[in-house]
């Protein structure tokens, strides 16, 4: 017998599916068995999850997410309305003891002294801890697949840039000095002697450079992506502003794989303040000597497919940086952390290795 | 029948020269034991089955082969790869230890070297029947490759007898163990590979890695770099597929070509170096493999679907464990016994590699999901080959419930 509740959930399920997953064929209805037919692959999960997270505020724990519960779009209404019948976000918090669950990851906030909270993302575990700082435009979550793939092994947080995500404060236009000091508060605050791995993309590179030469030693890692030394930093920030007008060119830069979902998050955050303020014209003119005077192990990885930075770049910052080492990810693009996050992961830790041999 | 032309009495004889034969070989003969390992083939010889998993790295260097490994500049195997349909997705897991990926003509090779340089012996020779006195069995007649054809057949008298033969199942084929059992869901498939000079990999280390390229369900191809130019590829699919193709060369064009878009794009510059070569990849399994005087070991009693590359490593594991069971029954350890628990271990090694491969196949998108989630740490393991540890691990836990759901019958957690 099905209540209005579960008829309401079951025909918003079946409209997500027949918008996102549908490529071409016959619509579904709330019986259309979705696993038989192949409807549901690993990146229409994935979609699926974040919808229900979304529109119905509840995560679904991992150890739901079974064959049983995704068979047709009714089977799926039925466990998003008992999630949310049992109270949402709550369902998610771990047993103790319990297995890993990418419900580990757990959000924090940094109250800084300038009025700037800084939100992020953690995972627990044994040092050194990786901070993740993403590109410019992105946020915290952006690492989700990272930290999951880090299954504990090491510590780590991902953090919301002032003016992005979920950071809020009195800054509308930070600049990178801004980024710069407010990881630095949040190091402070989070490991304030714990050795460290840096791992920045993009912007999060510059940070990520900028840090390590202030950290020194404790820093037993700084691993750039997404990020090179530029031949002609200016035209390349000009390129990269026109880019970020038009979110459809730069999605398709930035990455391998068509990107559908983030579109209008993305917009948002291209066109804001926070993203044209970054890289004042001093900086710009810095970036030349963004790799000197590093004195910590560096590993530089590059997308194969990035259409932002170009190939020469990665190469030539591994030779600024006496004993980088360059790495390259295939179907990859600007952003390894969301594109081959757990061949990132690896990548690094065998960089940690050596770097520790 | 006439008197066999000679006799000659050994500990243990063992029936293949192949990864499982060649490793039970060393143990055996390094414990100070007599050993003859009867091969028909003429080493070194080519085979398939290039990949090892992490479990194996371990075995390998208590063999002590390791170096010799690294100095035919194997290629390092890091992880597996899996892109999936269309190429639209991916995920990579990480080997459970650095291993390699191995032109088996020389590995093999070199495992055999390993075993006589321990003190087995070799015959070139084929196994004609067992000897038997009352149920026990206590050797082997078996007549020289290079002998008269006519000639009597020579007696080889041994107090055990380890059937290694891989996918010949010897003593299944002459009644000794039990028959073979075909497994329903991987039935009827084919396998057709050949080698590929210059085809094009991933970057840097991670180019070293296996690939699997999933096509759709039971139609998957694998790209497995042999040395820093050579690669192996294989595509494997329906039987009935190669007759509508038109016969192995074309369906496995068909394949190479449609099975995944990122695996046809890698051949741009490549050139194919050895025959097209097909093999029925039906999985298999007898359920008495061991006896009074006799076990078998790796393919010769199960045969699994090779998707996650297990065969080489599950013969190892197998090996060791064969090993350490046959050395104490020679000191007078109750056979029953130590046998028993040699073919638990294989049994529960078997059961949850059948259970993975089953899931992964039923279940692709979950699968995945379960490769970067909460149980991450366990498809590491799995895939690492660390089917054989007493725990039931979380991801089998999980993936098992699921099959029960759907209506599919598992192995038995421990059996």
């Amino acid at each position: 017998m099905s209540t209005a509740q579960e008829d309401a959930t079951t025909a918003t399920i079946t409209a997500f599916v027949n918008d996102a997953l549908v490529r071409d064929g016959a619509p579904v209805d709330a019986r259309t068995p979705l696993l038989e037919l192949g409807l549901l692959d690993s990146l229409g999960l994935g979609s699926l999850l974040a919808f229900i997270r979304e529109r119905f505020g509840v995560a679904v724990p991992d150890e739901r997410v079974v064959p049983s519960a995704f068979m047709s779009a009714q089977s799926i209404a039925r466990l998003v309305d008992e999630l949310v019948r049992d109270g949402g976000f709550a369902c998610i918090e771990p047993a103790p003891g319990g297995p890993v669950t990418t419900s580990h990851i757990t959000p924090r906030a940094f109250a800084l002294a300038d009025g700037t909270e800084i939100h992020a993302l953690e995972v627990a575990g044994p040092d050194p801890r990786w901070l993740l700082l993403p590109g410019l435009g992105e946020v915290a979550s952006s690492w989700s697949a990272v930290l999951t793939s880090l299954a504990t092994e090491h510590g780590a947080l991902a953090i919301d840039y002032a003016g992005f995500g979920r950071s809020s404060g009195p800054l509308h236009t930070p600049t990178l000095r801004d980024h710069v000091g407010h990881a630095l508060a949040v190091i402070e605050a989070w490991a304030s002697d714990e050795p460290l791995v840096l791992v920045g993309c993009s912007a999060g590179s510059m940070i990520a450079c900028e840090l390590a030469r202030r950290l020194g030693s404790r820093v037993r890692g700084l691993v750039v992506t997404g990020f090179g030394l530029l031949d002609d930093p200016e035209s390349w920030w000009l390129a990269l502003q026109r880019l970020a007008d038009d979110p459809r060119a730069f999605l398709a830069a930035a990455f391998d794989r068509p990107v559908t979902l983030s579109t209008a998050a993305l917009e948002g955050s291209l066109s804001r303040p926070a993203y044209r303020s970054f890289l004042g014209p001093d900086d710009r003119a810095r970036l030349p000597a963004l790799f000197e005077g590093l004195h910590v192990p560096v590993l530089v990885v590059g997308g194969q497919s990035d259409g932002i930075i170009p190939r020469d770049a990665f190469v030539r910052a591994s030779e600024a940086i006496p004993g980088a080492c360059l790495e390259w990810l295939a179907r990859c693009g600007h952003f390894p952390h969301a594109e081959q996050a757990d061949e990132l992961v690896h990548l690094i830790r065998g960089f940690l290795s050596e770097a520790v041999a | 029948m006439s008197a066999p032309s000679s006799a000659e009495d050994v500990d243990v004889a063992i029936v293949g020269a192949g990864p499982a034969g060649s490793c039970l070989a060393t143990l055996l003969a390094r414990a100070g034991r007599r050993v003859a390992v009867v091969e028909r083939a003429d080493f070194p010889r080519y085979h398939i089955g290039e990949s090892l998993t992490g479990a194996s790295t371990p075995i390998l260097e208590e063999l002590g082969v390791a170096e010799e490994m690294d100095r035919r500049q194997f290629p390092p195997k890091r992880g597996v790869k899996v892109i999936g349909h269309e190429a639209h997705n991916e995920f990579f897991v990480p080997v459970l230890n650095p291993t390699w990926q191995v032109r088996r003509e020389e590995f093999d090779q070199i495992l055999l070297e390993r075993a006589l340089h321990e003190g087995a012996t070799l015959r070139r020779s084929v196994v004609e029947s067992v000897l038997r006195e009352g149920e026990r069995v206590v050797g082997l007649l078996h007549r020289p490759v290079h002998g008269h054809a006519d000639g009597p057949a020579h007696e080889l008298r041994a107090r055990f007898v380890a059937d290694c033969s891989g996918q010949s199942s010897l003593l299944a084929r002459l009644g000794v163990a039990s028959k073979r059992v075909v497994d329903d869901v991987f039935s009827r498939q084919i396998a057709l590979f050949t080698q590929y000079e210059g085809a094009r990999r991933d970057p840097g280390e991670m180019g070293n890695n296996t690939f699997i390229f999933y096509g759709t369900e039971l139609h998957w191809a694998w790209f497995i770099p042999l040395s820093p130019t050579l690669t192996s590829v294989g595509v494997v699919m329906p039987a009935a597929k190669v007759a509508e193709h038109g016969g192995p060369e074309a369906a496995f064009e068909w394949g190479r070509t449609h099975i995944n878009p990122d695996l046809a794009k890698r051949f741009n510059f490549a050139r194919e170096v050895s025959p097209v070569r097909a093999l029925a990849n039906y999985s298999y399994h007898v359920d008495r493999f061991w006896g009074e005087g006799w076990c078998c070991v790796g393919d010769a009693h199960q045969f699994i679907d090779p998707i996650f590359s297990f065969g080489v490593s599950f013969a190892l594991i197998e090996a060791r464990a064969a090993s350490a069971a046959i050395l104490d029954v020679l000191v007078g350890a109750d056979e029953a016994t130590r046998l028993g628990e040699y073919a638990a271990l294989c049994s529960r090694g078997q059961g949850v590699a059948r259970d993975l491969i089953r899931y992964f196949w039923r279940f692709p998108t979950f699968f995945a999901f379960l490769a970067r989630g909460e149980y991450r740490r366990d498809v590491i393991r799995l895939l690492g080959s660390a089917c054989h540890d007493p725990e039931e691990l979380g991801a089998i836990k999980a993936m098992r419930a699921a099959l029960r759901e759907a209506g599919v019958e598992t192995a038995v957690a421990g059996g």
